[in-house]
């Protein structure tokens, strides 16, 4: 009697079925950890970018001559509360301008000085964004700030 | 089962769609971040050099005047109480000078801008160092490669005196705020030439740089990068703030016979540098 014994190699249904539910329950794990990667990005690049504004605005501060109490570059008159408006090229624009995309806003603000005849200059500068979020209302996304005294003597 | 497998590969579909555009998104961010993080450090040693240059009315400078135009990439060399690389006896003054370099046969710093810090000797303190040297002699007669935007100080490689500082900087320009009249000019009216210099006549000088990061100008060849930097007009006097940043990137828009993505990734910058009156 010739007897043969068939072997079937593979997977059961209910194993296969398992196997799928793991790979999707772990694809789904993935899924959910992209958004916060991204937005840990777009947080570092904003940081970033708002350090680059906050230089470029305390460089022209520095440069603006002392005879003259307007900037050059970004025309911010010395102890008068100004804020603007860049870009994420770091160019300023108005944010009623249809073709700009405002990104940050620069409060920069002039606490009480000290008197005195070599007494500094105080220069108060906080970036914030994102850009049309008034931050002496609400709170904004991210910022980044920096105090600087000025020898305009 | 085809019907989980089915869901499983719509699944990874999206997973891979989502991935690549995160990616697309992280890596632009990237590149900012990149040119953002090349230019501070930059710019900070430009800050300190230009704070600290020498005003005396009996030394001489090698920057832009009416005699001394300098068209593309400009060149300036100073001297600066910045410390640089002393080869004896340290003295406080160094020559700072700044150009990017345009010697496309051999240099590994073409199309990059490079700093000179040549720290010099008290003077009298050698027999073959060069110290200060005073008016009539100039900066750019005793140490030529000043005035050159590919020639060094010294033919051994490793005694060369201008390094690398922005690798990926390619466009280098400057102008001034005057100070007697608070304008922006490509050089002070009483600059005729480089003997009529003084630098006091300067309230800032105002430095604007195109970057280009590593991923991006892998796209361009060299002489596709020295084309760029002939597109990226010169200042003219009487532009206003950002006019100039304003024409560099028009003109990089206009841009059609180089890769999108490479112009994309220019960055260009501008940062006004206080000359003190001390």
């Amino acid at each position: 009697m010739n007897r043969r014994i068939h072997f079937f190699a593979g997977f059961s249904l209910v194993e296969v079925t398992l196997a799928l539910g793991v790979a999707a329950f772990c694809l789904i794990a993935l899924f959910g950890l992209l958004p916060l990667g991204v937005q840990t990005n777009q947080s570092s690049l904003s940081q970033t970018a708002a350090a680059s504004v906050l230089s470029s605005v305390v460089a022209d501060l520095r440069a603006t001559p002392k005879t003259s109490l307007t900037s050059p570059q970004y025309d911010i008159t010395f102890g008068t509360a100004k804020f603007l408006y860049f870009d994420g090229e770091g160019r300023v624009v108005t944010p009623t301008d249809p073709n700009a995309t405002p990104r940050y806003r620069i409060t920069i603000t002039f606490p009480a000085s000290p008197a005195g005849a070599f007494a500094p200059t105080f220069v108060s500068l906080k970036v914030t964004w994102p850009a049309l979020v008034d931050p002496a209302t609400t709170t904004p996304a991210g910022f980044v700030e920096t105090f600087v005294a000025f020898d305009r003597h | 089962m085809l019907v989980a497998i089915s869901v499983l590969a719509l699944l990874v579909l999206l997973v891979t769609q989502l991935i690549n555009n995160a990616a697309s998104v992280t890596i632009l961010g990237n590149k900012r971040m990149d040119a953002d993080s090349h230019v501070r450090p930059l710019f900070e040693r430009m800050a300190l050099d230009f704070a600290q240059i020498v005003k005396r009315s009996d030394v001489s400078y090698y920057v832009k005047t009416a005699g001394t135009p300098m068209t593309g990439n400009d060149l300036v060399g100073f001297y600066s109480a910045a410390e640089g690389y002393y080869p004896t006896t340290p003295s406080p003054i160094s020559i700072v000078a700044y150009r990017v370099n345009s010697n496309s046969s051999s240099s590994v710093a073409y199309n990059c801008l490079e700093r000179m810090g040549k720290g010099l000797d008290w003077n009298g303190a050698s027999a073959t160092s060069i110290p200060v040297v005073f008016l009539p002699l100039t900066i750019h007669s005793t140490w030529p490669s000043v005035a050159s935007s590919s020639a060094y100080d010294d033919t051994d490689p490793t005694k060369r005196t201008y390094e690398i500082i922005g690798p990926q900087v390619f466009r280098f320009e400057y102008y001034y705020l005057e100070k007697t009249t608070g304008s922006l000019v490509a050089y002070p009216t009483a600059w005729a030439s480089l003997s009529t210099v003084a630098i006091k006549d300067a309230a800032a000088i105002v430095v604007a740089i195109a970057v280009i990061d590593p991923k991006s100008k892998v796209l361009l060849s060299n002489s596709q990068i020295a084309t760029l930097v002939g597109s990226l007009p010169d200042y003219a006097s009487g532009l206003g703030p950002g006019k100039l940043l304003a024409q560099w990137q028009s003109a990089l828009d206009s841009i059609t016979n180089m890769p999108r993505p490479a112009i994309s990734g220019i960055r260009l910058y501008e940062r006004y540098f206080y000359i003190s009156d001390q």
